[in-house]
C-alpha cells in the first residue's frame, strides 16, 4: 500500500487526540460521497483519512427537552433524516429537503453534517437547517461553540468550521405552532444537485393563518448555502401565506439582487417564483395540523 | 490496515489504506468482479453493494467503513447454485442486455423489495433512480422487478 492507513476513532476524546496528532494531514470522512469525488483519483501521499462512522456520539436524533431542542448528530444520513418521525413532526422542510437529496444510495450514505461542512451552495439542508433557526455545534479539543446554520458558510466553498474542529451536531429550536416546507427545482427529479431551493418555516396563531410570526424564508443555491429573503418574510407577517403573488414577487428581487448579469438569473427569477408557490401551498395546507 | 467484514456470508478480511474505496477493496482484495465502474463518482449505480442491506455506491464509500458490516453483491444472492427470484425475473422479462448495469439493478431490487414486498410502478422507478441503463429503457427493468415481487408474495403466501 503506497498511501498512509486510516485511523478509526471510536470516541470524540480519541478523534480529538488523532486530529491534533496529525494537525494539517488528515481529512475527515463522513458518507464520503463529497469526498471521494473531489479526491477522485485518491486522496494523497502522506494524507491520512479518519473514519467518523465509529463514533456513536455523532449519531442520534432527540428531543431535548432541557434545551427545548431537537438534536440531529452530524453522522445521521439523509435516509435517518428524512425517514424519523421526530424530525417530520418538528422540522417537517428538514426532512423534506433530505429526502431530495440524490438518489437512494446517496442518501443511505451522505450526512447531514458531510452536506454543511462541505459548503457547497448548491446544497440542500443548509436551507432548511437555515430557516429552522439551527445551531451547529462545532468542537474541538476541550471547547465547544455554537453557530447559527446560516452563518456557518458566508462565502462559496468556504466555511467557519476550523481545521481542529468538528460539526458533532446540529440543534433545532422546538417553536410552538410552527409549519415549514421545503421545494426544490433541479434538473432531474432524484439524482440532482439542487439548481435552487426555498425553505420556510414560521410560527402561527391559528388555522386561519391569520398572524404570523417569526417567519425564516431562506433560499439554497443563490451562490451560496443558505441566502435569507427579509422582504418575503415582511410579506408574509403582513400579509399571511395567502398573498402568494406578492411573496413570489419578493423572491424574484432576491435571484435579482444575489446573482446579477448570471446566466442563470432568468432561470432562478421565473424557477424561485414558482418554487414560492409549491411551498406557500404546501404550508397552507399544513397549518391545521400545525395549531396545538 | 484489515478490515474485517461480512461478504455473502462469509468471514472477509481485506486491506485498505485511506485512499482505498470499498468498490477497489472488493475487486481487487476480494476478487469479487461483478460490482462494476461505471462513472466512478457515484451518479450511475453500477458499482452499487448492499452494506447492511442497504443500497449504496461503493465507488464513494471508503473501504475502512466496511469494517463489522454486511456486504452484500450478486454473488450472494445464489442459493445451492439457484439463482434468487429477482435474478429469474431480470432473465424471464428481457431485462438485461449489455449486462453492465445488471448486478447494481439487482442488488437496489432486492433492498426495496425486502422493505416494501408491493411496491407500485412509481415506487420502483423512484428507488433504482441512482440505478442507470443505457439499453433498456428501464420499461424491462421495472417489469420484471414487479413479476418477482409478486412471485415472491406468492412463494409465501402458498400452503407448505
Ligand atoms: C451522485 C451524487 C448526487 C448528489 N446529490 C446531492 C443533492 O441532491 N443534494 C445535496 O445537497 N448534495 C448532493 N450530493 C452531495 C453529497 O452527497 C452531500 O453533500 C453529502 O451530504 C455529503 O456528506 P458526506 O457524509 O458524504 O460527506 P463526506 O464526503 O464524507 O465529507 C464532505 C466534507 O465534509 C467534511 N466533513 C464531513 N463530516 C464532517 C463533520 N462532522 N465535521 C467536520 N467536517 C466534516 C469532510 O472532511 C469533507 O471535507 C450528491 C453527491 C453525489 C455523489
Ligand atoms: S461507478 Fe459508482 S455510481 Fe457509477
Ligand atoms: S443492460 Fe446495458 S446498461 Fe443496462
Amino acid at each position: 500500500m503506497i498511501y498512509e492507513d486510516p485511523l478509526v476513532p471510536s470516541t470524540m476524546q480519541e478523534l480529538q487526540d488523532m486530529m491534533a496528532a496529525h494537525a494539517g494531514k488528515f481529512l475527515l470522512a463522513a458518507g464520503g460521497t463529497d469526498l471521494f469525488v473531489k479526491r477522485r483519483g485518491g486522496i494523497g501521499r502522506g494524507v491520512i483519512l479518519i473514519d467518523l462512522s465509529g463514533i456513536g456520539d455523532l449519531r442520534g436524533i432527540s428531543v431535548r427537552a432541557s434545551d427545548n431542542c431537537l438534536e440531529i448528530g452530524a453522522m445521521e444520513t439523509m435516509t435517518s433524516v428524512s425517514e424519523n418521525p421526530l424530525v417530520i413532526r418538528h422540522a417537517r422542510c428538514l426532512a423534506e429537503a433530505a429526502s431530495k437529496v440524490g438518489s437512494w444510495q446517496i442518501r443511505n450514505r451522505a450526512t447531514i453534517g458531510g452536506n454543511t461542512a462541505n459548503a457547497s451552495p448548491a446544497a440542500d439542508t443548509p436551507s432548511a437547517l437555515a430557516s429552522l433557526g439551527a445551531e451547529v455545534i462545532l468542537v474541538s479539543r476541550g471547547s465547544e461553540r455554537r453557530i447559527p446554520a446560516e452563518d456557518i458558510s458566508k462565502a462559496t466553498g468556504s466555511s467557519e468550521i476550523a481545521p481542529n474542529e468538528i460539526i458533532s451536531a446540529f440543534r433545532i429550536p422546538l417553536r410552538e405552532n410552527s409549519v415549514s416546507a421545503f421545494g426544490k427545482i433541479g434538473l432531474r427529479s432524484e439524482v440532482s444537485i439542487a439548481r435552487l431551493n426555498l425553505a420556510v418555516s414560521a410560527q402561527v396563531s391559528d388555522v386561519m393563518a391569520s398572524q404570523i410570526t417569526n417567519p425564516r424564508v431562506f433560499a439554497g443555491t443563490l451562490g451560496i448555502p443558505a441566502r435569507r429573503c427579509a422582504i418575503a418574510e415582511d410579506v408574509l407577517v403582513q400579509n399571511g401565506f395567502g398573498a402568494c403573488g406578492e411573496f413570489c414577487r419578493a423572491l424574484a428581487e432576491l435571484v435579482d439582487e444575489a446573482i446579477p448579469g448570471r446566466s442563470t438569473q432568468a432561470f432562478k427569477r421565473s424557477a424561485i417564483q414558482a418554487l414560492g408557490e409549491d411551498v406557500s401551498s404546501a404550508l397552507l395546507s399544513r397549518l391545521k395540523g400545525a395549531v396545538m | 490496515m484489515d478490515v474485517h467484514f461480512t461478504l455473502n456470508g462469509e468471514n472477509m478480511s481485506a486491506a485498505a489504506d485511506s485512499s482505498t474505496r470499498l468498490i477497489d477493496m472488493l475487486r481487487e482484495g476480494c476478487g469479487i468482479k461483478s460490482v462494476r465502474e461505471g462513472c466512478g463518482v457515484g451518479e450511475c449505480g453500477a458499482c452499487t453493494v448492499l452494506m447492511n442491506g442497504d443500497p449504496i455506491c461503493s465507488c464513494v464509500t471508503p473501504a475502512v467503513q466496511a469494517r463489522g458490516c454486511d456486504v452484500t453483491t450478486v454473488e450472494g444472492l445464489e442459493t445451492d447454485g439457484e439463482l434468487d427470484a429477482i435474478q429469474e425475473s431480470f432473465v424471464t422479462n428481457d431485462a438485461i442486455q449489455c449486462g453492465f448495469c445488471t448486478p447494481g439493478m439487482i442488488l437496489t431490487a432486492k433492498a426495496l423489495l425486502a422493505r416494501n414486498p408491493s411496491p407500485s410502478r412509481e415506487e420502483i422507478r423512484r428507488s433504482i433512480a441512482g440505478n442507470i441503463c443505457r439499453c433498456t429503457g428501464y420499461i424491462p427493468i421495472i417489469n420484471a422487478i414487479e413479476a418477482a415481487a409478486a412471485r415472491t408474495r406468492e412463494e409465501n403466501t402458498a400452503p407448505l
